[in-house]
C-alpha cells in the first residue's frame, strides 16, 4: 500500500509567489499574509505535486512520502 | 524630529540610500512625497503586506503612465508602449499569470543549477584574462560579462553581437532609471527599443523553422499554442535580455565592494566557501541592486491609518525594507551568516523575480572564484559614482587593483 503524502511550506523561505496555488490549486492556498498553506496533500497526483515542489522559486515545498505508521 | 526632504536625487540620496531611508522609517515608514508624487514605505511589514497583495496594488506601469499623458506625448512613447506594455513584469494578472507560468519553468532553482558548470566556466576564463593584468574593471570587465553571457545563451541570440545588444539595453534602461541628468530620455530610450525590436524580430522568424529548447523556442512554442503575439514574443525576449543582465551585473558588483569594505569578510568566504549560499543571501538584503520598486492602488486602501487612494503610486523601498530592525537584529552590519534572512531584495508576491534562482547562482559562483584566486580587491579611486536613479543601485564603474593569490 502507497504511504500517506508529507506536503510543508517553509514560511521562512515562502514570499508568495503564488506559482503552487496555480499550479496545483487543489493542494495549496494562500493563508492571510499571503503565504502558501497546505489545504489538502491529496488533492493532486504525485507527479503534480512534485512539478509545485519543483517550480517554487523559493525551494520552499517539501513533499515527502511517509511508511503509514 | 527630522525634516525628511523629499529629492531622492540629491548625491547624498544616491551615493547613500541606507542613511536616508533610515531616518525616513524612523520619522514616518508611510510618508507622502510631494516630488515624486506617491506614497513611501519603508517599513518591512508594510513592503510585504504591500507586494503580496495583488488583488489591491497593481504593477501596470505603462496602463498608469498613459493615464498621466495627453494623445501627443503618447505619440512621442509610442515604441516604449508597444514593447513596454507586454512586460509580464509591468502587468498583472491574466496577462502576468500566462507569463510566469511559462517561463517560470527554465527558471527553477533545480534547471538554473544545470547551467552552473557553464557559469563556473565563464567566470573562469574571465579570471583567466584578469589575473596577470592585476587590475579590472569590475563593473564592465566582470560583472557585466556573467550575465550576458548566460542570459544570451539562454535566450538563443549570438554572443557576437553583445556590444550592441548591451548598447541598446542601457538606451531602453535610461527609461527606468529615471536619469534627471539626461533630457533626451524619451528618444533615447525609443531609439534603444526600436533597434532591439528590429534585430530580434528576424531571429523570431528564423527560430521558428528550426525550434530547439531555448528560450525563443519555448515563447515560439507558447504563441503557435495561441494567446501571444508576435510582439508579446519579441518584446519578452527584450524583457529577459534586460532583467537577464543589468540587475545581476549590479548585484555581482555591489556585492564584491560590501566585501571589499569589510575587514576581513573577503577572506572569511575564501576560507570557508560552504558559507557562500548564505553570504549572497546577506549581500542582496546588505545592498541589493533594486532600491524600489513601484505599486499602484487599484482601489482606496487604507493601512495603519493611511489611505491610499485609487490611482495613487507608491514607492516601495525594498532596501529600506532590507534594513528595518524590527525585522533583521543589526540590520546595517554584513553578517555572511545570518539565519534567518528573509529579505526582500527579489520582492515578494506574484512579481517575486523570475530570474532570482539564476542571479543568487551567478553571484555565488563569481564571488566564489574571485575570492578563491584573487586578494581582497583594493578600490583604485574612492570616487566610486552610482547612476542617478530612484530604483537601481548601480555604479557606473568600480576600478580596482588586486593580486594573484599564491
Amino acid at each position: 500500500m502507497a504511504g500517506k503524502v508529507r506536503v510543508t511550506v517553509d514560511h521562512g523561505k515562502c514570499v508568495g509567489t503564488t506559482i503552487c496555488v496555480l499550479t496545483v490549486p487543489k493542494v495549496f492556498a494562500l493563508d492571510e499574509r499571503g503565504q502558501a498553506i497546505v489545504i489538502d496533500p491529496d488533492g493532486d497526483t504525485i507527479d503534480r505535486l512534485r512539478y509545485a515542489e519543483e517550480q517554487c522559486p523559493q525551494s520552499a515545498i517539501k513533499i515527502g512520502i511517509s511508511d503509514g505508521e | 524630529m527630522t525634516i525628511i526632504h523629499d529629492d531622492l536625487m540629491t548625491p547624498e540620496v544616491i551615493n547613500d540610500p541606507h542613511t536616508y531611508y533610515r531616518a525616513l522609517r524612523e520619522a514616518e515608514p508611510i510618508h507622502y512625497n510631494e516630488k515624486w508624487g506617491g506614497w513611501v514605505l519603508t517599513n518591512y511589514d508594510d513592503v510585504v503586506q504591500v507586494l503580496r497583495d495583488q488583488y489591491r496594488f497593481s504593477s501596470d506601469r505603462m496602463g498608469f503612465l498613459a493615464r498621466e499623458l495627453s494623445e501627443e506625448q503618447k505619440g512621442g512613447y509610442a515604441p516604449i508602449f508597444e514593447v513596454l506594455s507586454r512586460w509580464f513584469v509591468f502587468a498583472d494578472p491574466p496577462f502576468h499569470t500566462r507569463l510566469r507560468l511559462l517561463l517560470n519553468p527554465l527558471f527553477t532553482p533545480k534547471i538554473v543549477g544545470t547551467f552552473r558548470p557553464m557559469v563556473q566556466e565563464i567566470v573562469t576564463g574571465l579570471l583567466d584574462t584578469m589575473e596577470p593584468r592585476g587590475r579590472m574593471e569590475v563593473v564592465r570587465d566582470f560583472a557585466y560579462q556573467v550575465p550576458m553571457s548566460v542570459i544570451l545563451a539562454l535566450i538563443g541570440m549570438p554572443d557576437l553581437d553583445r556590444e550592441k545588444i548591451k548598447h541598446w539595453s542601457e538606451q531602453i534602461g535610461v527609461f527606468f532609471f529615471i536619469r534627471a541628468d539626461e533630457p533626451r530620455r524619451r528618444e533615447i530610450a525609443c531609439e534603444g527599443v526600436t533597434s532591439m525590436v528590429d534585430y530580434i524580430r528576424p531571429l523570431v522568424e528564423q527560430r521558428k523553422n528550426d525550434l530547439n529548447d531555448d528560450i525563443i523556442s519555448v515563447l515560439i512554442r507558447a504563441q503557435q499554442e495561441g494567446g501571444l503575439d508576435d510582439m508579446d514574443v519579441i518584446s519578452t525576449i527584450i524583457l529577459l535580455i534586460f532583467g537577464g543582465h543589468e540587475t545581476t551585473m549590479n548585484l555581482i558588483t555591489n556585492g564584491t565592494l560590501a566585501l571589499m569594505r569589510h575587514p576581513g569578510a573577503w577572506e572569511k568566504l575564501h576560507d570557508d566557501p560552504s558559507i557562500v549560499e548564505k553570504a549572497v543571501e546577506e549581500l542582496l538584503r546588505y545592498d541589493g541592486s533594486v532600491k524600489t520598486t513601484v505599486r499602484w492602488a487599484k482601489e482606496d486602501v487604507e493601512l495603519k491609518g493611511t489611505t491610499f487612494k485609487k490611482g495613487e503610486r507608491l514607492l516601495i523601498a525594498l532596501s529600506a525594507a532590507n534594513r528595518d530592525p524590527a525585522q533583521f537584529s543589526n540590520p546595517d552590519s554584513l553578517d555572511l551568516t545570518r539565519d534567518p534572512n528573509a529579505h526582500v531584495a527579489f520582492a515578494h508576491g506574484i512579481h517575486t523575480c523570475i530570474g532570482g534562482p539564476l542571479a543568487r547562482m551567478e553571484a555565488q559562483e563569481s564571488l566564489l572564484a574571485m575570492t578563491k584566486r584573487l586578494t581582497c580587491p583594493v578600490l583604485e579611486t574612492d570616487d566610486l559614482h552610482y547612476v542617478p536613479s530612484v530604483i537601481h543601485r548601480a555604479l557606473e564603474k568600480m576600478p580596482v587593483t588586486f593580486k594573484k593569490r599564491s
